[in-house]
């Protein structure tokens, strides 16, 4: 079974001006779709739209070609989302956050899935400082992690690249490439040039 | 990040079937917010100390004559618990707002409303619950007659679920206002005074010697409605709050 | 009738027919403020036991009667709302507040102005009393939940919510003009219910008209007879 994430007239209005509108999107297994637009564009609503977090738009939704609302479940299930914020408590470790994060999904998950997930973003040694004591930019790869730990078919990234070293962000390149390949799919809105690759896909707002 | 690179070969990802696992995720959910509110202990302390605080100023401001306190301190307690619970509230999503896992928390496969429940649970344990403990140590300095401590305690564990559950609705409400304290307070305040009528009853009959269990009873159903209807409200509320 | 309904339900129509019936609806209103006004206390017979004072229950009576059955409109508006995200309905809730909260207050003030040759004070934590301004206070909860949500959302993105949008719209408190000012044909039910020292004729409807109400008073009213004044000296006297 392959993914397909698909909008239909999708439109937005932000204070009585159209963001968007009459916007047909399909979105495969096997890509990355890259939202490109100036700042105010509306891409990170647009990004909110296609996770199922906003729901005044116009337009109909559809995920395997069942309308996203009596999909909403099964959509979710498959779906990662990371935001502009984190989402790492600074109260709790790395570690502590992960446990959590695969919680939420249904799965107690095991110590050591999560030291290797972390080891894969490069905090080997950072497992048990709490997170409000490491950089943004780490604080941004304990949330990164989550992309190894929890196996997610369709990934939903705003602006991941934000405060990412530069071998971070290579690296990060390569996973998402590595999981569209695989047959996954990536939604991403970044200000950083992505490499030309065949499985990457522009779409221009605003 | 070399994981991936190993299924190159498999061009085809697995799809997840909707799964269980709620059992898991509030378990979590309750260990996550126990485990950050004992790190900032002095959080959980606060409305313990301001409760302590307000009944102290009474005896001074009023009188310290003891049959007059004795005659008023179950409204006293009552309303003192009740401001002490509104103080706290105004955090219990708040944190989660700012960093992001809020919205986590709203794209979790899991029924928000059991979540929800689950962060009213620990704001209940770590505030209704301790206040209810305190309070007939506060009652002897108010000269609250013997007999009446049991049903004190027992009144305020009752009510401040219920306080809890119904505060929480607004604390949703307002979570993506930038100053929403004060909001929160006008909105929750009316909706507590049935819990207050009863569980200050509750007090004053165990005072006069009358049956308490009809009050009680009361408190028990206020609880059981707002836990019936209050986590779907509050994850309404936190739909509303988040996305518009 | 099902398509009437369903073109009502679109702002755009719905401000259309309401902009060509408000002068209308402001000449009726106008005109029955006035015969009210002016029959209730000029010519309308003075009554046998509170002379001239009674007729407050004018202005009284509409007022209380207003600000219970339009927050209960509230309510299922925005019932309404919620379950078939009608915008009118969000829209009807938005400006219904305002006008609830303004006839609470006058229903209160104008019964303390009652209160004072009547019952000699200007207060009492009476039942019903304290219900109404409990009831004021839910309305201006709204009413700053609203505003507060208003101010906020001018920077984010929704499709035609109602609120935050008002200023496209200046004829969204039509419909409330007409419901402002019942006739005070319905004053000699709740004539009765005014008199509340006379004994609880009215109250049955009276609490019977806001959920609000229903479900306050009883518990009010049991409050307050536990609170009075001779039990709590017996009980500590003894």
């Amino acid at each position: 079974m392959s993914l397909c994430l698909q909008a239909r007239q999708l439109a937005c209005e932000r204070d009585d001006r159209w963001l968007f509108e009459g916007l047909d999107l399909d979105i495969q297994s096997g890509e990355i779709v890259r939202i490109e637009g100036p700042n105010g564009s509306g891409k990170t609503t647009l990004l909110k739209i296609l996770s199922g977090q906003l729901t005044d738009y116009r337009g109909e939704l559809y995920w395997n070609g069942e309308p996203m609302r009596q999909a909403r479940e099964h959509f979710l299930a498959n779906l990662l989302y990371l935001g502009h914020a984190p989402g790492v408590k600074a109260g709790l470790s790395p570690l502590e956050n992960l446990a959590w994060y695969q919680a939420l999904s249904g799965e107690k998950g095991s110590e050591p899935a999560r030291e290797a997930a972390l080891a894969a973003v490069g905090l080997a040694g950072f497992e048990d400082v709490p997170a409000g004591q490491l950089s943004a930019g780490q604080q941004r790869r304990v949330a990164l992690a989550r992309l190894t730990l929890t196996p997610r078919a369709l990934w939903v990234l705003d602006e991941p690249f934000t405060a990412i070293d530069r071998q971070g962000v290579a690296a990060l390149e390569a996973q998402l490439v590595a999981h569209a390949q695989s047959g996954g799919c990536v939604l991403v809105t970044t200000h950083h040039a992505l490499t030309e690759s065949p499985v990457l896909r522009r779409i221009q707002l605003g | 990040m070399q994981r991936s690179h190993a299924q190159l070969s498999t061009p085809e990802m697995a799809m997840h079937a909707p799964q269980g696992g709620l059992l898991v995720a509030i378990k979590a959910t309750l260990k996550r917010d126990l485990t950050l509110m004992l790190r900032r202990r002095g959080e959980v302390l606060n409305p313990l100390v301001f409760f302590a605080l307000v009944i102290t100023l009474f005896p001074i401001g009023i009188s310290p004559d003891p049959e007059l306190l004795a005659s008023i301190a179950p409204g006293l307690f009552w309303v003192a618990a009740l401001l002490a619970a509104l103080l706290s509230l105004d955090s219990l999503f708040r944190s989660d707002y700012d960093d992001g896992s809020l919205e986590q928390l709203l794209l979790a496969p899991q029924p928000l409303a059991a979540l929800g429940l689950a962060k009213v649970a620990v704001h209940w344990l770590l505030t209704g619950l301790p206040l209810a403990l305190m309070a007939p140590l506060l009652g002897i300095m108010l000269s609250l007659p013997a007999g009446s401590y049991a049903v004190l305690a027992l009144s305020l564990a009752l009510g401040t679920a219920s306080l809890s559950l119904i505060g929480a609705i607004g604390a949703a409400l307002t979570v993506g206002l930038a100053r929403g304290g004060v909001l929160l307070s006008l909105l929750v305040l009316p909706l507590y005074i049935p819990v207050l009528i009863f569980g200050a009853g509750a007090v004053q009959a165990a005072i006069f010697g009358e049956g308490i269990a009809a009050h009680l009873a009361i408190l028990g159903a206020l609880l059981a409605l707002a836990l019936m209807l209050a986590p779907w409200a509050i994850a309404a509320s936190l739909r509303i709050s988040i996305n518009g | 009738m099902w398509a009437f309904i369903n073109k009502l339900r679109s702002p755009k129509w719905f401000y259309a027919i309401s902009a060509k019936l408000q002068p209308l609806f402001w000449v009726a209103a106008t005109l029955l403020l006035l015969v009210g006004t002016v029959w209730g206390l000029a010519f309308a017979p003075a009554d046998y036991q509170q002379g001239n004072s009674f007729r407050i229950i004018y202005v009284h009576v509409p007022a209380a009667f207003l600000a219970q059955s339009i927050f209960v409109s509230m309510a299922v508006s925005g019932l309404v709302f919620m379950v078939w995200k009608i915008k009118v309905a969000d829209m009807a809730a938005t400006v219904m507040a305002p006008l609830g909260a303004a006839m609470t207050f006058v229903a209160l003030f104008s019964g303390a102005v009652w209160g004072v040759p009547t019952w000699g004070t200007w207060w009492m934590w009476d039942a019903r009393l304290t219900s109404m301004l409990i009831l004021l206070f839910l309305y201006l909860g709204v009413i700053a939940l609203r505003g507060a949500f208003s101010s906020r959302d001018s920077g984010s993105c929704r499709v035609g919510a109602g609120h935050g949008r008002r200023h496209q719209y200046p004829h969204h408190q039509v419909l409330c003009r007409l419901v402002l000012y019942p006739s005070p044909a319905c004053h000699f039910h709740d004539y009765r219910a005014l008199c509340h020292d006379h004994g609880h004729v009215g109250t049955a409807a009276h609490h019977g008209i806001g959920l609000l109400q229903f479900f306050y008073c009883p518990h009010a009213d049991a409050h307050a007879q536990r609170n009075s004044p001779s039990r709590s000296q017996q009980a500590l006297g003894a």
